[in-house]
């Protein structure tokens, strides 16, 4: 198949060829899971809920719940509210979560659901919440049904008392639970109070005890999500993801937002760091700048096996614009951008980013997909290729080293419990970079140019 | 490890725990899921995609929002010994303008796209939940491209909603009914057909492999590692053999009436 790809690039505006995407509800979900003794609801066919549960547990080799109302074609043409009420029913009565979150598929929005209505009809019990997002699967993709899902359960949930609470909201953006736990670590480090919305660390990424929890220890709490609406602020990193649940909230409860990129690279993690300092008023920590440090002292030791080295960087797109910030900061060239994600937002972030490094000959695509990436490579080669699984017959074919960065990796091990956000996850991007060129260098050259010491 | 969780009352019978539940075992094919359980069934569109995937020299084109192409891109580990095409995945992409205003269009379009650059033998084409709901007549656009082009399209009517994974298998045996049925009666030769296995992990080529050294003849295999050119000669067998009888046992019952090929359940485990 790798070989089927032609040269010769023709327009297609009909036809998607190994998509570099995947649709909203799988997104929803991955947010509903954030949140604890949460039962991620699928409103739709039982094999959105399959797929979806099958998406998230390869690439975190972890055991993704989620319940289905596995409409039939009555529901189709009735509509799905009887299903809904007895999912309810059946989910509180088995499965005693302390909050369901549904999520729409394609089936339920065409024939036009009305779940608000449907779930203001169910009897929910006492303390128990049902909260909703309407995630059509052929609007956006699965950024914009974790950012919707976000949105759900502060639109049914957070409430502003009228005292703030001192906090910071965090929406760390659609990253792994190792990203989460290093964003954490350094809010910690910085003394800043927070809640994180959502929070898979610990859900996704739970240790073996021996015993099967279906609602690990992980996730953010009720009582958390109501208070968001006292937040100080609240910080929305990886816009693209972020901003829209920030500015719900900040129409419903009054809470001012600051939108970041996502925390990837030197500068990322420096303007993140200082957006704390200045709303916990303390210094940045020694520990720290001694990272930072050690990061630089990386870059500098190891520059001349990456500089210059032309890179393909494939995925969801604050994921890719964090990733081409660092390789430009390690002066490589970020050769060809492509999310699968429409929306020009992306394209122009991107350009923004070749000007500041004044690079040129970079292209930059939203809404493509990996098969034009493959034929862009085969007309002009890269280095390197970073991004998900997905990649890897393209790295196959060309012969490329694929770094591993993104979602979904389903044929990997480890990824999703270490960074890529921080100084540290920026030590571990350029350690995986490294070895990746270094490994093919000592593959392809010559016998007397194989070397001890590198 | 204890159970942490009640059970679903209707799945009582079904079920047996060492200390617990003791249901009486029965199992119960084919029964709606009930909603709101934590089910890992899937969908009238998976249980096609599963069957005909495997074949490797096809297009396989799935005319719905992203989702349904990208979770089922190469799942399968069902092996080729030739062509890798069946590894791709192709989508129409749905997105709310095709939605509102159909996606037949864009279904044709996508059609037109494929043939600029390819040269296919067959197409799939794939209905999803959506195109279930609103109405695409996908058997009308495939009908028009293989007059345009003189290539079999055919299109594989599998909404999601419609039915348990079973209906989803009988649908892709009526699109493989649709492909290997001749036009005028066929001479046989001595030869078997394989039917339902699908060459995971090899496994179609250890079966043919030992009914080579037994000296049995195989026609076609249905559909692990499949070749349009020879699934095309699928009718002229004398005997079909089949292994998955869930997904299967309908193919072989319609060959049996409309092409006379009689057919043994077999298993090739153990």
């Amino acid at each position: 198949m790798l070989d089927l790809t032609p040269k010769e690039i023709s327009k297609r505006t009909a036809l998607t060829i190994n998509p570099a995407k995947t649709c909203q509800p799988v997104g929803a979900m991955y947010a509903a899971l954030g949140v604890y003794k949460c039962m991620p609801h699928s409103h739709g066919s039982q094999g959105c809920c399959s797929f979806h549960r099958m998406y998230l547990t390869r690439h975190f080799k972890d055991p993704a719940i989620a319940s289905s109302s596995s409409f039939t074609e009555g529901a189709s043409v009735f509509g799905g509210g009887s299903n809904l009420k007895t999912s309810a029913k059946n989910i509180f009565d088995i499965y005693k979560p302390d909050i369901i979150a549904v999520h729409t598929t394609c089936l339920s929005e065409t024939i036009g659901d009305d779940l608000k209505a449907y779930i203001q009809d169910t009897e929910i019990p006492d303390g128990k919440y049902i909260v909703h997002t309407n995630t059509p699967s052929y609007v956006g993709s699965h950024i914009t049904g974790f950012s919707n899902m976000i949105c759900g359960f502060i639109n049914y949930l957070s409430k502003s008392t009228g005292t703030k609470n001192g906090k910071m909201a965090v929406m760390p953006g659609f990253v792994n639970p190792g990203d989460m736990r290093e964003m954490k670590r350094i809010l910690g480090l910085m003394g800043v109070d927070f809640t994180m919305l959502p929070d898979t660390s610990g859900v996704m990424d739970a240790p073996m005890t021996g015993n099967y929890d279906m609602y690990p220890k992980g996730g953010t709490k009720i009582e958390e999500i109501i208070d968001l609406g006292n937040s100080n602020l609240t910080l929305a990193l990886g816009d693209l993801a972020s901003e829209e649940p920030a500015s719900v909230l900040k129409r419903k409860c009054g809470v001012d937002y600051k939108t970041l990129p996502l925390p990837i690279g030197v500068e990322a993690t420096d303007n993140f760091i200082m957006a704390l300092s200045q709303f916990s008023k303390n210094e940045v920590v020694y520990a720290l700048e001694e990272e930072r440090g050690q990061l630089v002292d990386i870059m500098l030791d190891a520059h001349n096996y990456f500089y210059n080295k032309s890179v393909a960087i494939y995925g969801d797109p604050d994921t890719v614009l964090g990733i081409a910030s660092f390789v430009l900061e390690m002066g490589m060239m970020p050769k060809y951008l492509v999310t699968g994600t429409p929306g020009v937002a992306f394209e122009k972030k991107a350009q923004e980013l070749f000007d500041k490094f004044g690079v040129s000959g970079c292209i930059a695509k939203a809404a493509g997909d990996l098969f034009e990436l493959h034929q862009w490579i085969k007309n002009e080669k890269v280095d390197l290729l970073i991004g998900g699984t997905h990649g890897k017959h393209i790295a196959r074919a060309e012969d490329i080293p694929l770094v591993r960065a993104g979602f979904p990796i389903i044929d990997r091990y480890v990824h999703s419990y270490m960074p890529l956000v921080g100084y540290k996850g920026a030590m571990r991007l350029a350690e995986l970079i490294l070895n990746a060129l270094m490994d093919r260098q000592d593959r392809d050259c010559n016998e007397e140019d194989f070397e001890m010491v590198m | 490890m204890k159970s942490t969780t009640g059970v679903l009352a209707e799945r009582k019978d079904s079920i047996r725990l060492a200390d617990g539940c003791a249901g009486k075992g029965s199992f119960k094919c084919e029964s709606k899921s009930v909603s709101g359980a934590v089910s890992q069934r899937a969908c009238v569109y998976c249980g096609a995609r599963v069957v005909l995937n495997p074949i490797t020299d096809a297009f396989h084109i799935v005319h719905g929002p992203i989702g349904c192409a990208s979770y089922t891109w190469d799942i399968r580990g069902s092996l080729s010994s030739g062509e890798d095409l069946y590894r791709n995945s192709f989508s129409t992409d749905l997105r709310e303008k095709d939605v509102i205003f159909g996606g037949e269009k864009k279904l044709s379009l996508a059609i037109d796209e494929v043939m600029e650059q390819y040269s296919p033998k067959v197409i799939f084409v794939y209905a999803t939940c959506i195109v279930g709901v609103i109405g695409d007549d996908i058997e009308a656009v495939c009908k028009a491209a293989e007059e345009k082009y003189k290539i079999r399209v055919i299109p594989v009517k599998s909404p999601g909603f419609a039915g348990t994974k079973t209906v989803g298998y009988k649908m892709a045996c009526n699109a493989i009914m649709s492909l290997i049925t001749p036009k005028e009666k066929v001479e046989k030769v001595n030869g078997v057909n394989i039917l339902g296995d699908f060459n995971l992990a090899g496994e179609m080529w250890i079966f043919k492999d030992y009914l080579k050294k037994i000296g049995v003849n195989v026609v076609s295999n249905i559909t692990g590692d499949a070749k349009c050119a020879d699934l095309l000669k699928a009718p002229t067998a004398k005997l079909n053999l089949v292994q998955c009888a869930g997904s299967m046992t309908y193919l072989a019952k319609r060959m049996e009436d409309e092409m006379d090929i009689p057919f043994i359940k077999v298993s090739f485990l153990a």
